[in-house]
């Protein structure tokens, strides 16, 4: 699924990958547990803002579905990585919070929560961060934290093709995916062409 | 050239890439701040570069360090630059960096519509997607409004991928263009059955979220969607198609009886626990609507509460808090059937979660009984000591009291029971909630009057007890209930046992480390016990003791005279001049206890809390009237300081308690009490009727308790609260032996007499005394109160701009807006169905456009409107009348389109200018007839030097076809269009597309100019045959072309570093205009001369302001703009004069129009 140009930026990071012990305990291959379970039914959603923390409270990746200025977002994601860090580990996956619903779940040292409206389903906004992760999972190929951190830009493209607006675009991974690579392939065909020297302007 | 092009591209080996930035964070931990500015510094040198794959570098960068809480706001442009990149990488992130960033207030989002304009119609069909995801997040309500067409347009791309997303964002759109709406719903609703299943979904998704929002305009989809959901099998689907007949159903109850079917199959067969889920909470939903008329009913409820069991039991911690959140909702409505379950509940409370504890807290709300209200007290009295956090244990405390108060006690059948609670939940430390348990204190002794002594020996042990004291300097939440239990002792001190302890109590120096407030209300009645004493001691013929009494207070008021508060000092003060007078007469012998006492005579009784609110204002009161005429001002000026003076000499006298007022003030009181006698709005102590009980006693025949039980009621200390659970268990045992005795000597009867089955002898709530004669004084209203109900819909409703009929034929009046061409590849897509777009003659400027439905919806409209009233049928004739005189007017405005165009070929930069303040688009109105409009749009590029590119749109507005256009025009000496190889300067250039009727395109051509210092005006025509069923005519349309100065220039931002330098250096040439009569605020004049003009802000201060811009010929144009109070100067600096001075002249021409 995963195409070579992919393995190719893969193979890049990883010779600028610092060491472990920089990088903070977890080792860097430590895949974000993905259970291999049936296939999960697809999911409606309207979502107000998705959120990727560290368990360290480092915010990896934010997208806001509803226009909110930087104040409030900044505001909205202290607090409320405050009290999704704060559950223990047993606690179930939604809490109410302000006027809204919020579905987190950890994976690995990556929490990903959501915030809902009132009415929407819950278990489907489960299902919905479990099918992001697997997305991820396909295209970086057993994804860690490490791969969101350092390929931001491409968690969100995932992300973009899957959601948009807050609701689900795609309910199928394989088509999901498809994008996302054939654009890609897009972005390789302009880089490709420029050779190291013909970027300096030698050729 | 070259050597500049590798030095740019050596320097940007050097540039640190994301990753590289990323690591650099990681590796300064330490200094990350410093680090971080560092790194700003470097991209802001990085985005002053030409390349744009540097400028996109660094905007991928920036986007990171958005994500990290740093302000990018200053960047913005930057973006725009790199979003309107060509290829498609950076396009890519550019659009990424807007969508992280940009938010309604960001000022430059109104330059981007062209670009996104142009990239929502670009070939490529991620160019498309990535614009519409960037439109997703920042579309604004003018970017709706501009772009709803466009959008409307992608509907019906050829590429499900497009679809999709044009789909989705509709609505977007529709939330910020509410006007969109029935223009594009016909469309959104031709999709729900589109061939490919993702655009379908997509739009199931969008019509279920605004039939949520504004169901009842929704209703006549109903049965579509009923099709939809029998035969979907798309648990995604059928979960947003079961929500939305959930808020479809209490419109239209019919719905809900064919509902149920369907849904308790679902319910039965499926494996998905999201749909379980949802179509629980359908059923539960509809059942609610459903008041009654549904046979199996019961059954329904029966099988989800089965289910929802299954749920909670369930080891899942999700679907056990979804499971008793689902529980509460059925609660509401079905009690019976969710008490069964009390034991399930009961058991949630032990859980781990306290989110689950909470749910089950909030479901035993709803459960409790007269029968269980104790019984489950007393288990939650139980978590209440094993709780840990702060947190859970003041929810606990409130729930307690919910449960105990809700409406107006009902459960309650032991109200000693209840204090005594109470007066264990005061041992809580750290509790935030000790106000809510004095409000529940006083309100249960005001409320009943039968508890009032018990109350009062609790109170009393509570004052004298250390704990509340000593905690109260640390954490004073729980010592609001000594305010309690100080007023409960004073103001009932008639039932103390030992009053002289309990105002002993009260008057320990300890006290006065309590709040303020608290000590305030002490010395307030720490008096009313005096009063009372006194009255004792008297009537007992104990002077000394009388004398005792008041020696005390005057011993231990002083200590609240030094109070630091106030209120407190104010009343100690007051308090002890009272007593020392007393003193003086006790000295006296003079009996004084009767009239101290009357101080406080008289009862206190409850108001509601809106009982102010809702004393109707009587006949001829004018509340706005005044009372004295205001004084006018020349006199107030001169007298206004003597007569405060005035004043306070007056008031001083007031200020010393006057010793001889002890008579004066029962004087007073006599007279309040007559006057509130005669007061028909004073509320007096009788009950309401209603609420009375059958034969309430008057308080003081009422025994507290008429049991003849071996445990003494008054528990001595604290009491316990199980002590009254054993005893209430003991009581209703005895009299439900009672009960079944009699039932037996009356079945005895029945049996000697006819036979009738009798019934079971079930304990139900109606068959439990309460243990007192509970005397529920209820909150007073005054009389003729108005029942208010203030249900008024949140104004702020963003969805309530929504609520929009979609059912009604369209209107001419809400036509889409179009201010821009139309996609070729669009208008050529297989689906012969394209909008017939038809112009309206009558308003060109507006730009409005007609989207006609498809014949099929026609017909469909034509049955609909057959069912309805003959009203609307004959609303829709008059409306085709309308049509067609409407287009009689059009056929007669013909001979003048040619003058239209004339008048258009002057120099209006844009025609939606005068109207708005921020301009629609771009594009001007060229010239127009009858069979076509033109509007163009003039763009210079900085990379081709001294070309321009012309963009027209041709927009064809008769029912003929169009076709051979071609175009021709004039050369003039300094421009000249760039045409085909071998065609000669005669020559027309054709136009390379047909337009069918209704439908614009976009044709562009590349002018070369020569010099742009001056404006140009170049003739044209455009021929063309247009062909219709009658045949062909050949027509033409001339027009003019005018290049102003300022379409040679180009939107360029500057740096204000960049931008002193170039005005230091001198070599610009100066003039400068000055427009009167501006109104318009300064932000929108900036905003057109942005717009218009093409210019940048460098920098902004106040009403003044520093604009650049570049000609395509790289001349420097500075302008400084100051807004006077009814004027704007404008300042400008061009390396060539001729050209300032044109460009100023246009743009004088522009602020005129402000």
């Amino acid at each position: 699924m995963v195409g070579c140009a992919k393995r190719e930026g893969r193979g890049k990071r990883g010779a600028w990958a610092a060491p472990a012990g920089v990088l903070g305990g977890r080792p860097r291959g430590e895949p974000l547990c993905l259970p291999s379970g049936p296939q999960r039914p697809p999911l409606p959603q309207l979502m107000r803002f998705m959120l990727l923390f560290s368990r360290q409270g480092k915010l990896r990746l934010q997208k806001w579905y509803l226009a909110t200025s930087d104040k409030e977002r900044k505001k909205m994601v202290r607090e409320l990585m405050q009290v999704v860090l704060a559950r223990k580990p047993k606690m179930c996956s939604f809490l109410e919070w302000r006027d809204l619903k919020v579905v987190y779940k950890r994976y690995a040292s990556l929490y990903f929560c959501c915030a809902i409206e009132g009415q929407d389903n819950e278990l489907i906004t489960l299902e919905l961060i479990h099918r992001y992760v697997e997305l991820l999972d396909k295209y970086f190929g057993s994804v860690c934290e490490l791969d969101i951190i350092f390929n931001f830009e491409k968690a969100y493209f995932i992300l973009d093709e899957f959601l948009m607006g807050g609701d689900v675009q795609d309910t199928s991974k394989k088509s999901v995916l498809k994008a996302i690579e054939q654009a890609d392939l897009l972005q390789e065909e302009d880089e490709s062409p420029r050779s190291v020297l013909e970027e300096m302007g030698l050729a | 050239m070259a050597l500049k092009m590798v030095k740019g591209s050596i320097d940007r080996m050097f540039d640190k890439n994301l990753q590289d930035l990323v690591r650099g964070i990681r590796n300064h931990k330490e200094d990350e701040a410093k680090y971080i500015s560092q790194c700003i510094d470097e991209i802001k040198q990085e985005l002053k570069q030409d390349n744009i794959a540097v400028k996109a570098n660094a905007v991928c960068k920036l986007t990171y360090l958005q994500m990290l809480g740093y302000d990018i706001s200053w960047a913005a442009f930057n973006i725009i630059e790199v979003m309107s990149a060509s290829k498609f990488t950076f396009k890519r992130i550019g659009y990424l960096a807007a969508s992280q960033s940009f938010h309604e207030g960001t000022d430059v989002i109104m330059l981007t519509t062209n670009q996104i304009r142009k990239d929502l119609s670009s070939p490529s069909q991620y160019d498309t997607g990535v614009a519409l995801t960037g439109l997703s997040c920042f579309v604004t309500p003018d970017l709706a409004r501009d772009l709803a067409n466009d959008i409307m347009t992608l509907m019906s791309h050829t590429k499900p991928y497009i679809r999709k997303k044009a789909v989705l964002i509709m609505y977007k759109v529709f939330l910020k263009y509410p006007e969109s709406l029935r223009p594009a719903f016909p469309r959104l609703k031709e999709k729900l059955e589109d061939p490919d299943p993702g655009v379908q979904s997509a739009a199931v998704n969008v019509i279920c979220e605004l039939a949520r929002r504004n169901p009842k305009n929704y209703l006549s989809l109903a049965p579509l969607f009923f099709k939809l959901m029998t035969s979907s099998t798309n648990n995604w689907v059928l979960i947003k198609i079961i929500k939305l007949f959930g808020a479809l159903t209490p419109l239209e109850p019919r719905l809900g009886k064919k509902l149920i079917e369907p849904l308790t199959n679902l319910i039965h067969s499926t494996s998905a626990m999201s749909l379980l889920y949802e179509c629980v909470n359908t059923v539960i939903a509809v059942l609610i609507s459903l008041s009654s008329g549904m046979p199996n009913h019961s059954a329904s409820i029966q099988l989800c509460v089965q289910k929802l069991r299954i749920l909670i039991e369930d080891s899942d911690q999700n679907l056990k808090y979804l499971g008793l959140l689902a529980m509460s909702k059925i609660l509401k409505t079905h009690p019976k059937s969710v008490q069964s379950h009390k034991d399930l509940i009961l058991q949630c409370l032990d859980d781990k979660d306290e989110s689950i504890r909470l749910r089950a807290l909030d479901l035993l709300y709803g459960m409790v009984s007269k029968k269980n209200l104790m019984e489950i007290v007393k288990k939650l009295m139980t978590h209440v000591d094993k709780a840990e956090g702060t947190t859970y244990r003041d929810e606990l405390l409130t729930k307690i009291i919910d449960i105990c108060s809700q409406s107006n006690y009902q459960y309650i059948t032991n109200f000693e029971w209840y204090i005594s609670i109470l007066v264990e939940l005061t041992r809580l430390e750290g509790t935030r909630h000790g106000h809510l348990i004095a409000a529940q204190m006083l309100d249960v002794a005001i409320r009943v009057k039968a508890i009032r002594k018990f109350a009062v020996s609790q109170m009393s042990a509570l004052l004298d007890s250390a704990h509340l004291l000593a905690s109260s300097t640390q954490r004073n939440g729980i010592c609001e209930v000594l305010y309690a239990a100080a007023w409960i002792c004073g103001e009932f001190s008639e039932h103390l046992q030992e009053p002289h302890h309990t105002l002993e109590a009260m008057l320990r120096p300890k006290v006065t480390t309590l709040p303020g407030h608290i000590q305030a209300v002490y010395v307030q009645n720490v008096v009313k016990l005096y009063a009372n004493i006194l009255q004792q001691k008297e009537q007992a013929g104990e002077a000394e003791g009388a004398q005792a009494v008041t020696q005390l207070m005057v011993d231990r008021l002083p200590q609240f005279v030094q109070s630091a508060d106030l209120e407190v000092q104010e009343r100690a003060s007051c308090i002890l001049q009272l007593v020392k007078h007393i003193q003086k007469l006790q000295a006296k012998d003079v009996p004084v206890a009767e009239e101290v006492s009357t101080l406080f005579a008289g009862e206190l009784n409850p108001v509601a809390p809106k009982a102010q609110k809702k004393v109707p204002v009587p006949e001829g009161l004018d509340l706005d009237a005044w009372i004295n005429e205001p004084l006018s001002d020349s006199e107030s000026e001169d007298e206004r300081p003597r007569a405060v003076f005035h004043e306070e000499e007056q008031r001083r006298p007031k200020h010393r308690p006057s010793e001889a007022d002890e008579e004066e003030l029962a004087r007073r009181r006599e007279a309040r009490k007559q006057e509130q006698a005669n007061n028909p709005f004073y509320i007096k102590s009788s009950p309401s009727p209603q609420k009375r009980y059958q034969d309430a006693p008057g308080v003081e025949h009422i025994p507290v308790v008429q049991i003849d039980l071996s445990v003494p009621l008054k528990v001595p200390g604290l009491p316990m609260s199980d002590q009254y659970v054993k005893l209430e268990e003991e009581r209703r045992h005895r009299q439900k032996l009672e009960k079944d005795k009699r039932r037996k000597k009356r079945k005895e009867k029945e049996k000697k007499g006819k036979r009738r089955h009798s019934s079971l002898p079930t304990e139900s709530d109606e068959d439990i005394a309460p243990a007192q004669q509970v005397d529920i004084v209820t909150e007073e209203m005054p009389e003729n109160a108005l029942p208010s109900d203030e249900d008024d819909k949140d104004p702020n409703d963003p969805y309530r701009a929504l609520d929009i009929d979609l059912d009604k034929p369209l209107a001419d009046s809400e036509k889409l807006p179009i201010q821009k061409h139309r996609n070729a590849e669009t208008s050529k897509s297989p689906e012969k169905d394209v909008p017939v777009v038809e112009k309206k003659s009558k308003k060109p400027k507006k730009k409005e456009k007609k989207h006609k439905e498809k014949e099929r919806d026609k017909e469909k409209k034509k049955q609909k409107e057959k069912k309805k009233s003959p009203k609307h049928k004959k609303k829709k004739h008059k409306k085709e009348k309308e049509e067609r005189t409407k287009g009689k007017k059009k056929s007669k405005k013909q001979p003048l389109g040619s003058e239209e165009a004339e008048a258009a070929g002057e120099p209006v930069q844009n025609g939606a200018a005068e109207e708005e303040p921020l301009p629609e688009s771009s594009y001007s109105l060229l010239a127009e007839n009858s069979y076509v409009k033109m509007t163009c749009d003039i763009r210079g590029s900085l990379q081709e030097d001294s070309q321009v590119t012309v963009a027209i749109v041709l927009e064809n507005r008769s029912s003929s076809i169009l076709k051979g256009m071609e175009l021709s025009v004039l050369d003039s000496l300094n421009a000249r269009m760039a045409r085909p190889q071998g065609s000669s300067v005669h020559d027309g250039v054709p136009v390379p597309f047909q337009l069918p009727p209704g439908v614009s395109n976009e044709a562009q051509y590349v002018f070369t100019i020569q010099s742009i210092v001056m404006a140009q005006k170049l003739k044209g025509t455009l021929s063309f045959i247009a062909k219709n069923d009658e045949g062909a005519t050949h027509e033409k349309l001339d027009f003019r072309l005018h290049f102003s100065c300022s379409s040679y220039l180009t939107t360029t931002p500057c740096y204000s570093d960049a931008f002193a330098k170039l005005l230091e250096s001198g070599d610009l040439s100066m003039s400068s205009v000055k427009v009167d009569g501006i109104r318009m605020s300064f932000q929108n004049l900036l905003a057109k001369i942005c717009f218009h003009h093409h210019f940048s802000v460098v920098e902004r201060v106040d009403s003044c302001a520093s604009m650049y811009s570049r000609s395509i010929q790289g001349h420097h144009v500075c302008l400084l703009v100051k807004k006077g109070e009814n004027s704007v100067s404008v300042d400008g600096k061009c390396s060539d004069s001729t050209l300032l001075s044109n460009l100023l002249e246009e743009m004088k021409a522009t602020l005129a129009k402000c």
